[in-house]
């Protein structure tokens, strides 16, 4: 039953990813869905499995895949709007730009 | 149970779909990029799902290694689209 519910959390989180992905204005909101609603998705549906599944093994596969994903997910998708911001992608518009952020990168 | 699992694994079709939406649509090749990274993190997602389903948890092996490769490629494509110089 609780694998059933933080699995089913999962999928929701996953579909809102996938809702926000398409209806958000542009690339950098865009990147909060992908960064944020997935890594809470797909770990909450790994965790389920590893309650429903309840045997060792697969509680070490999903620590390990849990643990991986919490760090990367959001790590991608910031180095990805980050590539965008530096190669000019549109803001929405009425978007205020931060002179700081735009110019002053000490890495570009 | 079958029943839940089943739509369970509609609920992540139907998201990868949405994301497949956006990897079609653009605009730009950085949306391509993030659209692409969530389908095969609802793919992870589904894996999982089909782990519980039949019973075993060999299957999430191939959960494990699905995701250490995304992330090696968000990395290199972030990299590309930094070389590339153009939204």
């Amino acid at each position: 039953m609780l694998a059933a519910v933080v699995a089913g959390f999962g999928v929701a989180m996953i579909l809102l990813a996938g809702a926000g992905l398409l209806r958000l204005p542009d690339v950098y909101q865009r990147g909060h869905a992908a960064g944020k609603a997935a890594t809470l998705g797909v770990c909450s549906i790994l965790l389920g499995v590893a309650i429903a599944l309840g045997e060792p093994g697969a509680w070490a596969r999903v620590g390990l895949a849990v643990a991986f994903l919490f760090f990367t997910i959001p790590v991608g998708a910031q180095l990805i709007a980050r590539a965008a911001l530096r190669n000019g992608a549109p803001p929405q518009p009425g978007t205020r730009r931060d002179a700081r952020l735009c110019e002053g990168d000490p890495e570009s | 149970m079958p029943a839940f699992l089943t739509t369970l694994l509609a609920g992540v079709v139907v998201a990868m779909g949405l994301a497949s939406l956006r990897l079609l649509r653009g605009p730009t090749l950085a949306d391509r990029v993030l659209a692409l990274d969530v389908l095969v993190i609802a793919a992870v997602g589904g894996v999982a799902l089909l782990a519980w389903q039949t019973g075993r948890a060999v299957f999430l092996d191939v959960a494990v290694a699905v995701a250490m490769v995304t992330f090696i490629s968000a990395v290199a494509l972030a990299w590309y689209l930094e070389q590339r110089g153009e939204p």
